[in-house]
């Protein structure tokens, strides 16, 4: 089973990843003779307190993604009731240690469009994406390996 | 409000919608398209025929889930 394995950071698990427009879209734009969007390269927790992953508004905006369904979501932000908001499709490729090691690579997925700048990430990996995986997290060794 | 007449069709079919629980739907302005097993094959049939324009994908339940996200995050609550 192909896996990697990173050093926990002061933020917790964190991978580079790359947000993209998923094959259909692609496909779409071609179609209409419009440029795809490049792929953007962020930092993402992997959050298993996350029941739907989130990607950064302006993320999604370098995308150039419209909104395909919505979500009802409950955070400690929405005191205490679920909102509803905006989903987008989106692919997402872990791209491990360095730019270009690459990964897991997602299949098209319904995100959340979620602010996380103040917390220095532009994505939260949440369980819809690691249903997928092994996720095996040694806090006493500080890493954490992802299987998939 | 992007999507306000999808969801409203979504709103309002439902009931006979429940039929088809756990499926995902398509949807075009009032028309319900098809349903599909996966979310990726349900965005990949809106794109197919409907390019760019806007359509709805939505995972059917009686009653709505509700994600959490024990993150202190602010989820936006408008289209971009």
């Amino acid at each position: 089973m192909p896996h990697f394995t990173l050093q926990v950071s002061p933020q917790g698990p964190v991978v580079n990843a790359g947000i993209m427009v998923g094959d259909a879209r692609q496909q779409a734009l071609q179609d209409a003779g419009q440029d795809i969007p490049a792929p953007q390269l962020i930092r993402a927790l992997v959050d298993t307190g996350a029941g739907i992953s989130g990607v950064d508004p302006a993320v999604l905006k370098a995308l150039g993604l419209t909104q395909t369904g919505e979500a009802e979501i409950h955070t400690p932000s929405t005191k205490g009731v679920a909102v509803v908001t905006p989903t987008y499709d989106v692919k997402i490729a872990i791209l491990a240690g360095r730019p270009g090691d690459l990964h897991f690579i997602s299949e098209t997925i319904q995100v959340t469009a979620t602010d996380l700048t103040v917390q220095g990430l532009q994505a939260l990996i949440g369980r819809d994406i690691l249903k997928r995986c092994i996720l095996h997290y040694n806090g006493a060794d500080e890493h954490f390996t992802i299987s998939y | 409000m992007p999507l306000e007449k999808e969801l409203e069709t979504y709103r309002k079919k439902l009931p006979e919608l429940k039929i088809q629980e756990g499926k995902f739907v398509l949807i075009h302005g009032e028309e319900i398209v098809d349903f599909f097993s996966t979310y990726e094959d349900a965005i990949k049939s809106g794109y197919q025929h409907y390019k760019l324009e806007p359509f709805l994908v939505k995972r059917i339940h009686a009653t709505e889930p509700v994600f959490f996200v024990s993150r202190s995050v602010v989820p936006t609550t408008t289209a971009l």
